[in-house]
């Protein structure tokens, strides 16, 4: 089963993150409200990287507003799903609000409600949108040929790290792996364009696999359906190179120390970027114009 | 494997060890005299059991709900019919489902019901929870797979049934081995597996070795020896659960992560002391949110 490879490097990954996790509980022990294990997710990993304010921001009571471009990735997990269990889509909003009341998914349905069937907001094209749920539901058609791969999908996975630390993840799709006479693969599917920060979470899950798998998994992927603004089908393949979980196991205990000096009181660095055109704090950061600055500036060229 | 004088001479011993102490608490009958009470492991496994028994919303059939019914149901079809065969969770899983007279009267009434959109994230749900039983249980090769339906024991006194769910059994030279699978490690994983051997004794007359508690999300597995001093305790936090669960307004209130979400928010003064305490704090502290930040998924 598996790929069968790289128990050492494992084994070093995990030195690595007990190490950084035991030192952050040595430095927050004691502290109110501090239970074990605490919960650091991929997107707090990437988005503390990315600015810090930010990222503390977000963990507050930060409610997201249902965005179009979110929903779409919704929508297509959910139609993978339906393409490997029960074959083609057949109907993309109704399917879509049967399968959320049995996955008991009521924020998704909440959305589904808000920006497909009752979208009477001024600019908003329900035919279009409708036209690209089509698309999407479509293309999530690739699927049915991984059946015989013994596909599982939102996976959730989520190592543990000294009883301190758990680092969740949720893989959207994954062919074979335990329990299965198959090596894993993993498989990212993401209705937008190709980007950087996809890769460094398809990293960050060949960790997170790898810590609960005790193996490497074969490879991973980001599967982009493309269609409209999205550009062409594409893939995104990554195979673990030997130093590659290594290399994501010192991200995350970076992230671990960073973590703790914010905990004890250091006041978090901003860093203008794309990522500001969602931030919460974008009207009151002088960052943030920096970074809307430059994506003008990218998307001009 | 015990006879069957032995088994009963078990089950007696400690359905009286029960009686003894639940009498010693002096529990009046339940609040419906027509009603009785299920006292089950999950209650064990609360981190809060106030929380666990306030009143939730009504039951309503999903995947979570029937993913463990159907995944057992088609692992145990394999092994009794096709343990030959490769194994194929998603065909197994489809064939099962397809089968509804084989279910629990509620669940093959629903599945009659369902379109294929809701099957899809149906046997999603109930493909993972096979192929993760199989990752935790196979390790020694498979197991004897336990009924969907949980060990349980009508109680004389007080009116109440206990219960707990069994997902596997492995029989050694040394005893029995029984397995619990959970979605992740808990601090309350010590008292459901006492509370699972003393289920299994009052029921089945059985007395575990040792019961695994296996963990989907990180597919560790972790062994609890089971003795006299486990039973012993058993005895006393199955008449704690009882109690509460007859009182709902004695069971203790534990906050943490769940008092965001928790119905009882506006009635309990320790969820609130704790809500405030972190609201106040620096933002680093939603970490300790159970379902963590970031759940949108990516575009």
């Amino acid at each position: 089963m598996g790929s069968g490879g790289g128990s050492a490097e494992i084994g070093d990954a995990t030195a690595v993150l007990e190490r950084a996790a035991l030192e952050f509980r040595e430095r927050l022990e004691g502290l109110h409200g501090v239970a074990w294990p605490m919960t650091v997710t991929q997107r707090f990993v990437g988005s503390l990287h990315r600015c810090e304010q930010q990222a503390v921001t977000e963990l507050g009571d930060f409610v997201d507003e249902p965005r179009w471009d979110m929903f779409r990735g919704a929508a297509l997990d959910a139609y993978v799903c339906h393409v490997i269990h029960s074959g083609p889509v057949a109907d993309p909003v109704e399917d879509l609000r049967s399968f959320w009341i049995a996955a008991d998914r009521p924020s998704e349905l909440e959305d589904l409600d808000s920006l497909v069937a009752d979208s009477r907001t001024a600019g908003v094209d329900r035919d279009a949108r409708l036209a690209d749920l089509a698309d999407l539901s479509a293309r999530a058609g690739v699927f049915s040929h991984v059946r015989s791969r013994f596909p599982r999908v939102e996976v959730s996975i989520a190592p543990t790290l000294a009883a301190t630390i758990r680092l969740p993840g949720r893989v959207d799709v994954m062919l074979g792996g335990p329990g299965t006479p198959a090596a894993s693969v993993l498989i990212e599917v993401k209705s937008g364009r190709p980007h950087a920060e996809h890769t460094a979470q398809l990293r960050h899950y060949l960790l997170l696999a790898a810590l609960v798998h005790g193996e490497l998994p074969t490879a991973a992927a980001v599967w982009y359906p493309g269609g409209g603004e999205a550009g062409a089908e594409s893939v995104t393949l990554e195979v673990p190179v030997p130093g590659a979980v290594s290399s994501s196991a010192r991200r995350v205990a970076g992230v671990v120390g960073l973590l703790a000096e914010l905990w004890e009181g250091r006041v978090p660095g901003r860093r203008g970027g794309p990522h500001c055109n969602w931030c919460p704090l974008s009207g009151e950061c002088a960052e943030a114009t920096v970074g809307r600055v430059a994506q003008e500036a990218a998307d001009a060229e | 494997m015990p006879s069957s004088p032995e088994r009963a001479e078990v089950m007696q011993h400690w359905l009286g060890a029960i009686s003894a102490e639940a009498s010693e608490r002096g529990f009046g009958p339940p609040p419906d005299p027509d009603d009785r009470p299920r006292v089950d492991a999950h209650l064990a496994s609360a981190l809060c059991p106030a929380q666990r028994l306030a009143p939730g919303e009504e039951f309503r059939d999903s995947a979570r709900v029937w993913a463990r019914s159907i995944g057992l149901e088609a692992l145990r079809r394999h092994a009794a019919g096709r343990a030959d065969a490769p194994r194929d969770p998603v065909a197994e899983v489809t064939d099962v489902m397809g089968e509804s007279t084989a279910h629990a009267p509620g669940l093959g009434m629903w599945l009659d019901q369902i379109d294929r959109a809701e099957s899809a994230a149906v046997a999603a749900a109930a493909v993972s929870w096979m192929v993760d039983a199989l990752a935790l249980a196979a390790r020694h090769g498979e197991p004897l797979w336990h009924s969907p339906t949980a060990r349980m024991r009508d109680l004389p006194s007080p009116r109440v049934r206990v219960s707990a769910r069994v997902d596997a059994v492995r029989e050694t030279t040394s005893g029995t081995h029984l397995l619990v699978v959970a979605p992740r490690p808990q601090g309350t994983d010590a008292r459901l597996a006492r509370r699972v051997a003393l289920v299994s004794a009052v029921a089945n007359g059985e007395v575990p070795l040792q019961v695994h508690i296996g963990h989907r999300e990180t597919l560790t597995r972790h062994s609890h020896p089971i003795g006299g001093a486990e039973f012993d305790r058993a005895v006393s936090e199955v008449a704690d659960d009882i109690g509460w669960k007859l009182e709902p307004s004695s069971a203790p209130r534990v906050p943490g992560a769940g008092c965001r979400w928790c119905p009882l928010a506006d009635d309990c003064p320790e969820g609130t002391a704790h809500l405030v305490a972190t609201r106040g704090a620096p933002a680093p502290l939603w970490l300790v949110d159970e379902r963590g930040p970031g759940h949108s998924p990516g575009p």
